[in-house]
């Protein structure tokens, strides 16, 4: 089986408080593009571009490689625990993704191979709560997986981006989650539930998921990766253009529309984008009397209190 | 009607009957290209989803033989990948769920294969290497 080495390099300056205890080098024979912690924290799985995903199980002296799990036909490009700990997902640039489960007795089986995507599949991620899946991919959409009578199926395809979708993430209480793409735009999505009150069509039981936010403007680059606190609800971004970006929802303006302003909306709801220009810092919030009969919605509040959140500058309100 | 029609409308008339013919001839020899065509993309996808069968059945019946406790799911695995195939309409070209069937068939398959530690014919070096992240 595999093992572990002891570090070869000298150690972490004094005061680093960081100490390197272990090089896992023989499991993968390419590039490993991503690791991952299972729940419990005993396990650590390692996704390779040798198309292997490795199980490493920690030791008191290091950590064993404890399961190969093969079958994608090349590149793995991302690798997930979901938060029981029983299941596991990988994607890979063969276009599919796959669950696996784990038993008691540390055996790892395929449950399903998902083949909804139609080109590369770049991330997948758990719901914070639920058995359900997300899966990004260059074909431009974030799908939805879920259990349904023994077998694993796509229960929503989220189509919106104008290219590869990069990364997603879930809110806290898994109701939203956010997807970065090449299109440079942050997008926001909600989850309704079938019979909901603000009149979204629902298809047999399952949920729909609408875009509520397109953040567009703010990177000038590709999008790479997005995460959002679980604890503050801030969301940050990665980007091409060299720059983190935080990004925060405010108190009372927020992204979800419908709860607040907008009443009478027809039940399809309009895609909300919010534009970040130049004219955002001399917009003023204070609008003259409006000569429009219905009275305007206006976003440069909105926009102010987002670009607050980015750029540290002073409005005049 | 006027004498010279005959010949002032000659060109037309040829056009048309010209454009007929091409026509008719184009029409069949599209037909036969088609059938070709659509013959040789039925056999590809009939033999491939034959020999899943084929190796569905025949893991099927080694199954059984065995006593062993821990096959029970590899059976339902089976079983599943064999009901998929035999529901699959393979004599309509038209069903509007052929590509999306034909991938969770595929899907199944190497569930199967994986569960049985089978590797599926596809290889890492046959195809040309990627470094895209």
């Amino acid at each position: 089986g595999c093992g572990s080495s002891p570090p070869s390099s000298p150690p972490c300056p004094a005061g680093s408080g960081w100490t390197c205890r272990a090089v896992l080098g023989d499991g993968h024979q390419r590039t490993v593009r991503r690791v991952a912690w299972s729940p419990c924290g005993s396990y650590l799985a390692s996704a390779s571009f040798d198309g292997t995903t490795c199980i490493w199980k920690r030791q008191e002296d290091g950590f064993e490689c404890v399961a190969t799990l093969e079958g994608h036909e090349n590149e793995v490009k991302s690798v997930a625990w979901a938060p029981s700990g029983t299941l596991l997902a990988t994607c890979s640039r063969d276009k599919s993704v796959w669950v696996w489960e784990v038993d008691e007795e540390e055996e790892y089986e395929c449950v399903s191979v998902l083949n909804a995507h139609t080109q590369d599949v770049k991330h997948v991620v758990w719901h914070p709560s639920q058995e359900l899946l997300a899966s990004a991919s260059y074909d431009d959409t974030v799908r939805l997986y879920r259990e349904e009578e023994d077998d694993w199926v796509c229960c929503a395809t989220l189509e919106g981006h104008e290219s590869t979708v990069w990364a997603v993430a879930f809110e806290k209480g898994g109701e939203r989650l956010a997807s970065v793409s090449d299109d440079r735009t942050l997008r926001v999505w909600r989850r309704f539930e079938p019979g909901n009150q603000e009149g979204v069509a629902c298809s047999g039981t399952d949920p729909t998921w609408k875009c509520v936010c397109t953040l567009s403007g703010y990177h000038s680059r590709t999008i790479y990766d997005v995460s959002w606190c679980h604890l503050t609800g801030a969301v940050a971004t990665a980007c091409g253009d060299d720059a983190i970006r935080v990004f925060e929802e405010s108190v009372g303006a927020g992204w979800a529309f419908p709860r607040r302003n907008f009443h009478n909306i027809p039940s399809n709801l309009s895609n909300l984008t919010l534009h970040c220009s130049a004219s955002v810092l001399r917009t003023s919030v204070e609008a003259e009397p409006s000569l429009r009969k219905r009275p305007r919605v206006s976003f440069s509040r909105h926009m102010s209190l987002m670009a607050l959140a980015v750029f540290p500058v002073s409005f005049l309100e | 009607t006027d004498m010279f029609d005959g010949i002032v409308l000659a060109e037309e008339r040829f056009h048309g009957e010209g454009y007929q013919e091409g026509f008719a001839e184009g029409s069949h020899a599209g037909i036969a290209e088609g059938r070709r065509c659509g013959s040789l993309h039925g056999a590809r996808m009939g033999s491939e989803i034959g020999s899943y069968l084929g190796f569905a059945l025949t893991w099927h019946c080694l199954l059984q033989k065995s006593t062993d406790e821990k096959n029970s799911k590899k059976i339902k695995a089976l079983d599943s990948l064999i009901g998929m195939i035999q529901k699959f309409p393979y004599e309509d070209p038209t069903y509007d769920k052929l590509q999306e069937d034909l991938e969770k068939i595929r899907g199944k398959f190497k569930q199967v294969c994986s569960m049985l530690n089978i590797q599926s014919d596809f290889r890492i070096g046959t195809e040309r290497s990627s470094l895209t992240f």
